[in-house]
């Protein structure tokens, strides 16, 4: 343990394993959260972080995509640091990334993950999946390799599948319902550190 | 008349579908409204649910036993929670202690609570920043709040007994065999996708099985044996001189080794004086509570598996447009070219889905359908046929393996081409029946090659069961073949297939052909499945084979992961790992039933040899339970054991087992078509809604409510009877209202 048990003081420590996902060991020992956090930035990142600077040093979002190598090649990257990010610029603090470490854990339970899955597949915030919102998944999981005519009638049956209230546009409850009967949802929605 | 519908008695699930219960939409459990925006009351359900301790151990469990915490991500929080100052915080903490402290059993300063404390707030979807805000102001308050009763004796008791078990199980999952290979487990799952790394997952998980097993075996049959072996007074020496040959064929020397039960003795082993060790008790305990502690270990993951995949997802696949675009991406891929072949693995398949819709359209015809089911028949009758001729063939090598040297090398020889060479020719014959879809053709292919080691395994079994009566020392001959066909398999399928790779990707390469191929899980799932059947055929008579077979698996997994990286690419068409996932356990679970009851009957009915073995002074293997329990055969437990494990016995159980499981799928038919009937449901109250609300925006003409004219705004869209007296300030800024509000004007 020796060097790692000083980036932490033990009741960090306690709060972080009540609070995450994550078991005391998995945080000290295999995460080296820290340590990626350091290597992103590390210029803003002492060595030592205190109280306060786990909330307020904040990474800007371009060295994020660029640097976390479990999001570099994620298609909804930005989208993702959007939504963990407290300011909703994409700029993480050290916090910020543990969250999203521990909600894309394994033993997150399947609810958080799909709060955060539509937090982040809704582009414009407006708590509904909307058809610019699919419209954008689409464009960023092709990398544009699909027609307009298709994509539109991909949307078409999408919302046709899913929206069971007939307002075009999925909310919550609807999303939720869709995820639920996905049996690959879990092991996809996964990343593992 | 919003009020949402509860669920109505008549179709209240058992508590065994209680994990599908929970699967139900929100706005069937929450008792307000439709909304997102509801608030936290299921923290009391939460409490219902988690009144017994060791909550830990439920945070793997993948959120089917929860209950939906998850809504209070209200819009006022979330929203202010991205635009406002550090202030906000401690106001919208507070917001989230004031309705945590509704729930009374939160409250209280008991270490229960406190367990339930921390899961609500694992459960929270918020930023770790409010969690801990929330923390410590909950702690704060519970401190304040807490009426110092002294708790009784028993209480506290019963308490700390709670808390250790807890802290013991959490200790157990700090220990998780999750460390195992963790490095390059990451690394061909961020190259190759979740497809391979299941397989991976997969050998770990039943290489850590047979390591425990393992372990105890050598631990507590081999090293008394070999303790036994080497002290002086006891010195034997063996008849059989070394010979290289002999670790292949596992005859010769070994016979007289460890090794086979043949050599086990069936005394007291007192090397330490006043210390004795009895070798047939131990002999027949430890295998039997191995054999039982893998099938309980089996039965309970085969059920989890069963129940995330198939009864919480309703039967599998549906809404596969939805599911492509939410699901489709596989967020643990971390390299670019992994990146790549994922997306145009999705853009393939949604293109192939869109031109489906088109070939839907035109039916068979008749001539055409009957054709088809007429070869599928008929195929299906020439592979039964061909797996009975395999079950005779084997029958006839077995004869025939007992006269001379030669012959056993061709037993085992032919078995091992049989096993390589048909699964390649039923994906052959697959191909050409024409099944609708390309996941039935996988599903048949890999139920014919299970049926195939089946088959074999349960001829070998058979054969030496039968013919018990005339060797010597049938046991440790049986244990032989099966470590001859362990040896065998290891060579044929580890070390030749690697060769055959190697000079198949050397000849593309040549040949200026795309070198790499595709990692065929399959089959080297249904590799490792035959695997361990045959370890657990063995296992009975032979101590050590699961160490051998542990090795083996470590070779494995090595070869395999050097065959992955090098010759093989990432997959083109996406592997449904969970449903396969499913299928493999089952396979597993039902090869471990069979063999168990086979040992059964071969304890219960089948005569030991008399020159060998620690149960040789008795006729029956299960005799030994009988003289160490005094007047066994008088008790009624065992009289009643005896009875039900006569045939009749049995087939009364299979059959009422039969009819539980009839009345389950009944059951779960039933809500299948309650489901439909609350979706339509759910459709027609929206319809209402818009009704109603364009009513009430032509009563009022417009305006807003007249009720609040201190400027607060009320969301049209969200008028429900009781909203008035809700707290609805900051709940909607101004731009979202008028742009919902011109729509209905």
């Amino acid at each position: 343990m020796g060097n790692k048990l000083l980036t932490f003081t033990e009741q960090q420590l306690e709060n972080y394993q009540d609070c995450t996902f994550f078991t005391r060991k998995e945080i000290l020992r295999r995460l080296r959260v820290h340590k990626k956090f350091r290597e992103i930035r590390p210029d803003l990142v002492p060595k030592r972080m205190r109280q306060n600077e786990q909330v307020t040093i904040r990474v800007p979002l371009e060295d994020v995509v660029e640097k976390l190598p479990e999001l570099r090649e994620n298609p909804f990257k930005q989208r993702i640091c959007e939504v963990f990010s407290r300011d909703g610029k994409g700029n993480l603090s050290f916090e910020d990334i543990l969250d999203l470490l521990s909600v894309f854990s394994e033993q997150a339970p399947r609810d958080i993950k799909v709060y955060y899955a539509f937090k982040i597949y809704d582009f414009d915030n407006d708590r509904h999946i909307g058809t610019e919102d699919l419209d954008s998944a689409l464009v960023l999981l092709m990398r544009q390799e699909l027609s307009p005519e298709d994509r539109q009638q991909i949307i078409e049956k999408v919302i046709e599948e899913a929206d069971v209230d007939g307002d075009g546009k999925l909310s919550f409850m609807e999303f939720e319902h869709v995820i639920t009967r996905a049996p690959d949802f879990l092991s996809t929605f996964h990343i593992r550190i | 008349m919003y009020r949402p519908t509860h669920r109505t008695p008549a179709y209240q699930p058992q508590n065994r579908m209680a994990a599908y219960e929970n699967t139900i939409p929100m706005s069937e459990r929450s008792a307000q409204s439709f909304d997102y925006f509801a608030s936290v009351p299921t923290v009391s359900s939460l409490a219902q649910r988690s009144r017994s301790l060791g909550h830990e151990a439920r945070s793997r469990d993948y959120g089917s036993e929860r209950p939906n915490l998850v809504v209070s991500g209200m819009k006022k929080f979330t929203k202010a929670y991205f635009t406002g100052p550090r202030g906000n915080l401690d106001l919208h903490a507070n917001k989230i202690v004031e309705k945590l402290e509704e729930d009374k059993s939160l409250m209280e300063d008991t270490p229960v609570s406190e367990q339930l404390r921390k899961e609500a707030l694992k459960n929270l979807p918020q930023g770790l920043t409010m969690k801990r805000c929330v923390k410590s102001k909950l702690t704060k308050s519970v401190s304040q709040k807490s009426k110092r009763k002294p708790i009784g004796f028993w209480k506290r008791l019963k308490y700390s007994i709670n808390i250790s078990f807890s802290k013991f199980v959490a200790s157990l999952k700090n220990f998780n065999y999750f460390e195992l290979w963790h490095g390059s487990l990451k690394d061909i799952e961020g190259r190759f996708g979740s497809g391979y790394a299941s397989y991976f997952k997969f050998l770990r998980w039943l290489f850590v099985m047979n390591f425990g097993v393992a372990l105890l075996s050598l631990g507590l049959l081999v090293v008394p044996q070999i303790i036994l072996d080497t002290s002086a007074s006891n010195k034997t020496t063996n008849t059989q001189s070394f010979n290289f040959r002999n670790i292949f064929i596992g005859d010769g020397f070994f016979i007289e080794t460890v090794f086979y039960y043949g050599h086990y003795t069936n005394q007291f082993i007192e090397v330490i004086p006043h210390l004795s060790f009895d070798m047939p008790a131990s002999y027949f305990s430890v295998t039997v509570i191995l054999y039982v502690l893998s099938f309980v270990v089996l039965a309970v993951s085969v059920a989890e598996s069963y129940r995330r995949t198939f009864i919480e997802t309703e039967g599998g696949l549906q809404n596969v447009y939805a599911n492509r675009i939410f699901c489709g991406w596989d967020y643990g891929i971390a390299t670019k070219e992994a990146a790549q072949l994922k997306s145009s693995s999705i853009y393939y398949e949604l293109k192939e889905l869109l031109s489906e819709e088109l070939k839907d359209v035109e039916d068979w015809s008749c001539l055409v359908k009957f054709w088809t089911y007429t070869i599928q028949v008929v195929v299906n009758i020439l592979v039964l046929v061909i797996l009975a001729a395999v079950g005779w063939m084997t029958w006839v090598l077995m004869k025939k393996s007992n006269e001379g040297e030669i012959a056993v090398y061709i037993t085992a020889l032919v078995i091992n081409i049989i096993i390589m060479v048909f699964p390649s020719l039923f994906y052959y014959i697959s191909k050409h029946e024409d099944y609708k879809n390309p996941r039935i053709t996988l599903y048949i292919t890999l139920g014919r090659t299970y049926l195939l080691g089946a088959v074999i395994l349960g001829t070998i079994l058979a054969f030496w069961l039968i013919h018990a009566e005339g060797k010597n020392c049938w046991e440790t001959l049986l244990a032989a073949e099966v470590y001859r066909l362990i040896i065998f398999d290891f060579l044929f399928s580890v070390v030749l297939s690697v060769i055959v790779d190697v000079g198949y990707f050397i000849g593309r390469y040549f040949l200026n052909r795309e070198p790499k191929t595709e990692f065929n899980i399959a089959k080297h799932t249904l590799q490792i499945i035959y695997n361990q059947g045959l370890l657990w055929v063995g296992f009975l008579y032979s101590p050590i084979l699961p160490a051998v077979v542990t090795l083996k698996m470590f070779i494995i997994w090595y070869v395999n992961q050097g065959c992955v990286r090098k010759l093989c690419r990432p997959p083109k068409r996406t592997w449904r790992a969970a449903q396969t996932q499913t299928w493999f356990m089952m396979m597993i679970f039902v090869s471990i039933l069979l063999i168990i009851a086979t040992h059964g009957y071969a304890l219960k009915s089948v005569r030991t040899s008399q020159t060998c073995g620690p149960f040789k002074h008795y006729n029956y293997t299960y005799e030994i339970v009988t003289t160490h329990i005094e007047d066994l055969e008088q008790d009624l437990a065992w009289r009643v054991i005896m009875n039900v494990t006569k045939p009749g016995g049995l087939a009364f159980i299979m059959i009422a087992l039969g009819i539980l499981v009839y009345y389950l799928r009944e059951h779960a038919l039933a809500n299948r078509d309650k489901v439909k009937m609350l979706k339509e449901t759910l459709v027609w109250l929206a319809k209402d809604k818009k009704f109603l609300v364009q009513m009430y925006n032509d009563v009022t003409k417009g305006e807003i409510n007249p009720h609040l004219r201190d400027n607060r705004f009320v969301d049209p869209s969200r008028i429900l009877p009781h909203e008035f007296t809700e707290d609805v300030s900051s709940s909607v800024d101004e731009d979202d209202f008028h742009a919902r509000f011109k729509k209905y004007s």
